[in-house]
């Protein structure tokens, strides 16, 4: 029985997490699709609808967390899954992220490939 | 302002004839708002009975101004800083995974990765003493187990213990129940000093961790039989970026701002950090935090994770 693949969107402008990522990802076995700034993170989350949307937050045209309440705007994407995997980890961008709804905050350079992929699995999993 | 903000100012100056000491948004008469400082008075007669108030206001807007400006910096510094280590560390994760090394060509790599880890780690120490200096970092306590806590420090550095053959030793006293503690603040003085203890121990020495009560205080206590601080330079150690020289002789790779970081949540959060050494025989660090827990602070922000 072929249970259907699912969705991540990869909200992100640096080409080699990109890259990293989605690798890592298709070969967990994930479909990817990608947005290199907010403006397209948004219209392909609404048109998409992903099972799992990771977002930069340092991002061109519209910053992550702008995206972020943008989405949550939309009937659909109030209930979007969302981890925020950035850099930033200043109290007030946290505070904003976790207002509007997201899985984890996750701040890249602390975190092992590895151990991105396995928190992604375990998210999808609910 | 809201409502129940000019509520609690009456309330303080009326009611409960204090000073009311603030920082407020107040508007302009063109409409323009300003953040401001603000000191009330109640000016009571011979009886106690409220005659007048006396109020000063600064305009701090400036201040306020130069403060978010050095905070933002320090955000973007550092994310600019952590975006191409994040590259390295997960392009050589993905080529340790991949394998197909040779023993030479794995050392080498590791030793890149470790240098990585390294800079990832300065970084967030940075970050931290930066928040201190600013004074912007919060102490937000919740009633947790400490000894739990102090399980997750060990394991963490399980593996540079082994490494190093140290004759590790750890006891958890009895009766230690929950208490107010900053989870993220009370890890970082934990790794800290046991971080410390093993770094500076010899090979194969020993490493005594324990935490316990009396009836007034915890006390977290880390022992090692290391290379221990020259007394010269002992009235030193708490300072930014100091190491002393045996330190730097032994290429433990320390930064000089780990107990300038624990000494400020210690500070903030009402607890005690003390120490004894001798060189060449070790070192001995104290913690203590008394029974009623860590001392909540107002701030932005509780600092980066180390290590």
């Amino acid at each position: 029985m072929a249970t259907k693949k699912r969705t991540i969107l990869i909200v992100e402008d640096e080409p080699q997490v990109i890259r990293l990522l989605s690798e890592h990802l298709y070969e967990a076995g994930f479909l990817i699709v990608k947005a290199m700034d907010g403006k397209e993170g948004l219209k392909k989350s609404l048109n998409e609808k992903p099972d799992l949307i990771l977002l930069d937050i340092i991002l061109p045209k519209m910053d992550g967390l702008t995206m972020l309440k943008k989405l949550r705007q939309d009937k659909w994407g109030k209930d979007a899954k969302v981890i925020i995997l950035t850099n930033l980890s200043d109290g007030a961008t946290v505070d904003t992220a976790l207002q509007n709804g997201v899985y984890d905050f996750l701040v890249k350079a602390d975190w092992k490939l590895a151990d991105v992929v396995r928190k992604v699995k375990e998210r999808m999993e609910v | 302002m809201p409502k129940e903000y000019y509520a609690k100012m009456w309330d303080t100056i009326k009611n409960k004839k204090k000073d009311f000491d603030s920082e407020i948004t107040n508007r302009r008469k063109n409409g323009e708002q300003y953040e401001a400082s603000i000191d009330v008075a109640p000016i009571l007669d011979k009886k106690g009975k409220v005659l007048f108030f006396v109020g000063l206001e600064r305009d701090i807007s400036k201040e306020k101004a130069i403060d978010r400006a050095k905070t933002e910096f320090v955000s973007l510094a550092s994310h600019q800083l952590r975006t191409p280590l994040t590259s390295v560390k997960w392009n050589i994760e993905s080529l340790l995974d991949n394998g197909g090394l040779n023993a030479k060509q794995q050392r080498n790599i590791n030793e890149v990765y470790r240098g990585n880890e390294k800079m990832i780690e300065l970084i967030n120490a940075l970050l931290n003493v930066a928040r201190i200096d600013m004074g912007v970092f919060s102490v937000e306590t919740k009633k947790i187990d400490i000894i739990s806590i102090a399980k997750e420090v060990v394991n963490e550095l399980l593996l540079e213990i082994k490494k190093k053959k140290l004759r590790f030793t750890e006891e958890y006293g009895k009766g230690i129940t929950p208490l107010p503690l900053d989870p993220q603040l009370i890890h970082i003085v934990i790794h800290n000093i046991l971080n410390n203890a093993i770094k500076y121990s010899h090979p194969g020495g020993v490493v005594d961790f324990s935490i316990k009560k009396d009836k007034k205080s915890i006390f977290i206590t880390v022992k090692d039989v290391g290379i221990g601080i020259p007394k010269h330079q002992q009235d030193k150690i708490f300072q930014k970026l100091f190491r002393a020289d045996n330190a730097r002789q032994m290429d433990a790779g320390g930064m000089g701002l780990g107990l300038y970081i624990i000494k400020a949540i210690a500070d903030a959060s009402g607890c005690k950090i003390s120490f004894s050494s001798k060189e060449n025989e070790g070192s001995t660090f104290i913690v203590q935090i008394p029974l009623s827990g860590m001392r909540k602070k107002k701030g932005e922000r509780t600092l980066e994770h180390l290590a």
